[in-house]
């Protein structure tokens, strides 16, 4: 090359300049309009606190601390839920699956609830609707289990002391306390 | 070869004033989601919607919890002494200037189908109905009617009242 294409060379660089620091810029700056997202924060804030709300009101009633009950003793597995042993399409038959239901499904947000207890570090799958996109939002809420709550049957009426199940899902880890759950709903749009 | 040189300074700027333009055309888009007067609207909408389901239309012990003669007094469009809020107006209520307009709508699911409807309150049954159903006396709904026009912010909670759970969505422009 002779000084025929030095020009060019010289308005290459420079352009190269102005986008390599363009190109810093963007990585700066969190979010932009072009962030590849299903999701915005304003979104992210209104699920999350749609979420809490569902947990709250499920708790108003206690319906929270059934749903967790909510257990099959005889095949050891929540109720209705196939070999699988957790809700996937059809969320359970109790209040709390019927608030998550209208809250979310009807507006397309889709999912999860897992049960964390004392005595693991594995987490129960309650609902499992598919994996979580990067936007999704995560709320829990705790539920204490005494001795002398009984679990639910299918239909919502009390059955057997939960502390007389050999083969319920966590494990007895106290005096009068049985165990600690904590319901965790993780949200995201679909 | 020097004969380019012309030609060759001509492709030079030519690339150079190119990359100019299109980084300075790109740089308001990247600076857009942090500057705009529509910014302050998505904080307005989230703290009425808070404000309302984490105390106003409950108490704040009790988040999320709403109470039945404070929520349907407030979208009568009147201030009983004994909720947690007070004044002339529903901007007052919620405490926004005047020059914001918003909506506050009420949807829950009385019909057993799987979609949230709006409702309003049956004051002698003491329970939510559709909006339009016979026996309705307050509807769940208060504020002005957007235009399609114009955009808007809308801030969604969920919330527990008298044995349902209701989303209170509230709208700004």
């Amino acid at each position: 090359m002779s000084r025929g294409q030095a020009h060019t060379l010289e308005g290459t660089i420079a352009g190269l300049l102005l986008l390599v620091s363009l190109l810093v810029t963007l990585q700066a700056t969190a979010v932009t309009p072009l962030t590849a997202s299903t999701s915005s924060q304003h979104i992210e804030n209104q699920m999350a606190n749609s979420a809490r709300g569902a947990l709250s009101a499920a708790e108003a009633d206690g319906e929270l601390k059934s749903a967790v009950l909510y257990w099959d003793e005889v095949d050891s597995r929540f109720h209705n839920t196939g070999t699988r042993g957790f809700y996937t399409n059809e969320p359970p038959n109790n209040a709390f699956g019927d608030i998550l239901n209208t809250t979310f499904d009807s507006r397309g947000i889709a999912y999860n609830v897992y049960l964390n207890y004392n005595g693991t570090e594995d987490r129960e799958p309650y609902i499992d609707r598919g994996e979580p996109s990067d936007n999704a939002v995560s709320v829990s809420r705790t539920v204490v289990l005494v001795d002398s709550d009984r679990l639910r049957t299918d239909t919502g009426k009390s059955g057997s002391k939960v502390s007389d199940v050999p083969n319920f899902y966590a494990p007895d880890r106290g005096d009068n306390v049985y165990n600690v759950v904590t319901v965790e709903v993780v949200v995201w749009r679909i | 070869m020097r004969g380019q040189t012309t030609l060759d300074f001509a492709t030079g700027t030519v690339i150079f004033l190119l990359s100019l333009i299109f980084v300075f055309s790109f740089i308001p888009g990247v600076l857009q989601p942090f500057t705009g007067t529509q910014q302050a609207e998505p904080v307005v909408a989230n703290r009425v919607a808070d404000r309302l389901v984490e105390g106003g239309l409950g108490s704040p012990d009790r988040p999320y919890t709403l109470d039945k003669t404070c929520t349907v007094e407030f979208f009568d469009d009147s201030a009983p002494s004994d909720c947690n809020y007070e004044g002339s107006d529903l901007n007052d209520r919620v405490g926004l200037t005047d020059r914001t307009n918003l909506n506050i709508t009420m949807f829950a699911n009385v019909t057993g189908d799987r979609a949230q409807e709006r409702v309003c309150w049956d004051d002698s049954a003491g329970v939510l109905r559709q909006t339009g159903a016979t026996g309705c006396d307050v509807t769940m709904t208060i504020g002005s009617v957007r235009s399609d026009a114009s955009s808007s912010v809308t801030a969604q909670r969920v919330a527990y009242l008298n044995g349902t759970a209701v989303t209170v969505e509230v709208e700004t422009w």
